[in-house]
């Protein structure tokens, strides 16, 4: 199986909130009880040029290759799916010690009411019959998108290596 | 390897977090040559951070191996469980195990852990206090815990363990009085003003404290059932039970320290390797880059074990495939995660107060949070944070919890 990644282009976002609720939707996310989003839009403002610019950035857990997380977790509540990489909690595991919440330079982990963690765990329920993760599909503009690690790596790059042109 | 001993296995001493992380990695990497693993504990690892958890009740003893989706047999070829190095021959590139056999290596790693120790606590006679780090540590608490509903137990130290101990003994509604030298609890990681607050949600919690008091000495009651203590303000109190959690020394009683260096653990580079060729160390063992302080020393945490451990792996794959190692091993900082009931304490970096410091304190009626900052060129600098919330599902306050991460990352950015 290819390996593939989730990825975000802020160019795209026009932080429309389609993908949180999918998000919801797809994981009986119930915020008006105690349930907890995996998925978060951030809208950061900057002044270029005079000008106020928005962009909006659509966050959830990034599944990093080197992620600090499943490093940290004494429980053996955490484990990195081999398939498609996403990083997933075994929640029967975890005790909710906060190591994970303190190891994350993102902020992702969080709690809920019987004190284990949640968090994204990459739509693995689709992704594993082929379907992309639900925000992916939802999302109108194409910001998020769910890509070959390698193919998404090569974009990245390309992008990257413009900078010098 | 041109020094004759390539052919000899891979020798791992310990079977804890740093070695099954180098065991992994040393496969990963490429490693595929023989590979003996040496523990004093039985042929599954386990986890020490999980034990007060079951000694407490709230996890079953099996969930205290949180490696059972892994496959050793598949990765060692020879496990030798219940057994103890008492020399390691560098020369030679021997270990001597307490039964006499000698194992010959190629590469060897320390990865044996620490155990607890208790200075300053006086002889008990007959009686043996708890500790908490092994399994049979962990069976003993629980079956005092459970034996005895409501026992009254004397947890001496208030580090990090002593309160994991005291959270187990209030999850079996034990009576728990907290001892320690100090006039605060988490004297090296928390803030006294944070550590005061502490104290006090613990109090509300049922918790009992006697800090800047020390042990003079313990009598056992005629029926060895309970131990009258007496404290160095001339108190006299009954116990039923006594855990030690004072802190803890490396277990290397096995290593010369004339031969290697050594501090208060086995010296090591970014690649884990020590002062001896072919000789590695990780984990709780280890005496590796502090980032805070610029200084070599133990820190031991599960995560920095995880990462020396693969570190360590990687580095002896690499040499032993004739390749320069490239997984450094970057340091790390101090930090630390403790919860007690719905009581959350965050730390990471150091908040003492010094000159040129700025601290910053922040109270809400369900937290008390400090910052410790440093100029560094133009910009206040994080270098150090206490976070302390009562964690509830019902106060959505605690946006200070779910951001610990990202301070952490704050203070690592400044010293990467
Ligand atoms: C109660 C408790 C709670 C903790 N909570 C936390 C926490 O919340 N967060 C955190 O980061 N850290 C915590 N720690 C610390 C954490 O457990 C250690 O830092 C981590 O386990 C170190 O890993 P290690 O592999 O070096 O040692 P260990 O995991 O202790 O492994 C050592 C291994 O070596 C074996 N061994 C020991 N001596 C010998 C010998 N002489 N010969 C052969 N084998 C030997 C042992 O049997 C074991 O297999 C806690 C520790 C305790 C005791």
């Amino acid at each position: 199986m290819t390996r593939k990644t989730l990825c975000f282009d802020s160019k795209k976002c026009v932080g429309c909130y389609a993908c949180t609720v999918a998000c919801m939707d797809q994981n009986d996310i119930d915020i008006v009880g105690d349930g907890l989003m995996y998925r978060h839009i951030a809208h950061v403002e900057s002044k270029q040029a005079g000008e106020v610019r928005i962009v909006h950035i659509s966050m959830a857990c990034m599944h990093c290759d080197n992620a600090e997380c499943l490093d940290a977790c004494p429980a053996g509540a955490l484990r990195r799916d081999a398939d498609s990489g996403a990083v997933f909690v075994r929640r029967e595991l975890c005790i909710g010690c906060h190591a994970c919440a303190m190891a994350c330079p993102f902020g992702i982990p969080r709690f809920g009411r019987d004190g284990t963690m949640q968090k994204c765990d990459a739509c693995y329920a689709r992704t594993r019959f082929g379907y992309d993760p639900a925000c992916v599909e939802i999302c109108p503009t194409g910001a998020l998108s769910y890509e070959d690690v390698n193919e998404a790596t090569a974009v990245r790059l390309r992008r990257f290596s413009k900078s010098f042109a | 390897m041109e020094n004759g001993f390539a052919d000899r296995p891979v020798v791992v001493l310990g079977f804890g977090a740093a070695a099954v992380s180098a065991i992994c990695s040393l496969r990963e990497c490429g490693y595929d040559g023989p590979l003996t693993v040496v523990t004093n504990a039985g042929p599954e690892p386990y986890s020490p951070v999980l034990t007060s958890y079951y000694a407490g009740g709230r996890i079953g003893k099996e969930q205290c191996f949180p490696w059972k989706d892994v496959d050793f047999s598949d990765l060692i070829d020879d496990l030798l469980f219940q057994q103890t190095p008492v020399s390691v021959d560098f020369a030679a590139h021997e270990v001597e195990l307490v039964d006499g056999r000698r194992v010959g290596y190629s590469k060897l790693l320390v990865a044996t852990g620490a155990h607890p120790v208790a200075p300053g606590f006086p002889e008990l006679g007959a009686y043996r206090p708890h500790a908490l780090r092994t399994m049979e540590d962990a069976d003993r608490l629980y079956e005092a815990l459970v034996r005895k509903p409501h026992a009254r137990v004397l947890v001496s130290g208030t580090s990090m363990v002593g309160l994991k101990v005291v959270e187990a003994c209030l999850d079996r509604k034990a009576d728990v009085t907290m001892l320690g030298r100090s006039p605060h609890i988490l004297r090296v990681s928390a803030h006294p003003v944070v550590a005061e607050r502490f104290e006090q949600l613990l109090e509300e919690r049922g918790v009992t404290f006697r800090l800047s008091q020390a042990v003079e000495r313990v009598e056992d009651e005629s029926d060895a059932s309970s131990y009258v203590v007496r404290f160095s303000n001339g108190d006299e109190e009954e116990f039923d039970e006594v855990v030690l959690a004072q802190g803890v020394k490396p277990n290397l009683e096995f290593m010369d320290s004339g031969s290697v260096e050594m501090g208060d653990g086995l010296v090591v580079d970014s690649f884990m390797r020590t002062s001896v060729p072919d000789v590695f160390a990780a984990g709780d063992v280890a005496q590796a880059l502090d980032l805070s302080s610029g200084k070599k020393r133990v820190i031991g945490l599960w995560q920095n074990a995880v990462q020396q451990g693969r570190c360590a792996g990687a580095a002896i794959a690499a040499e032993l495939a004739g390749r320069v190692p490239m997984r450094r091993y970057p340091g790390s900082i101090p930090s630390n995660t403790i919860y007690v009931q719905d009581v959350l304490f965050a730390s990471a970096g150091s908040v003492a107060e010094s000159e040129g410091r700025i601290i910053e304190t922040i109270t809400s009626p369900q937290s008390t949070s400090v910052f410790a900052y440093e100029r560094k060129g133009s910009k206040d600098q994080l270098v150090g944070f206490n976070v302390l919330a009562v964690v509830s599902p019902d106060f959505k306050n605690e946006s200070l919890v779910d951001d610990i991460g990202t301070y952490r990352r704050a203070i690592l950015n400044s010293y990467l």
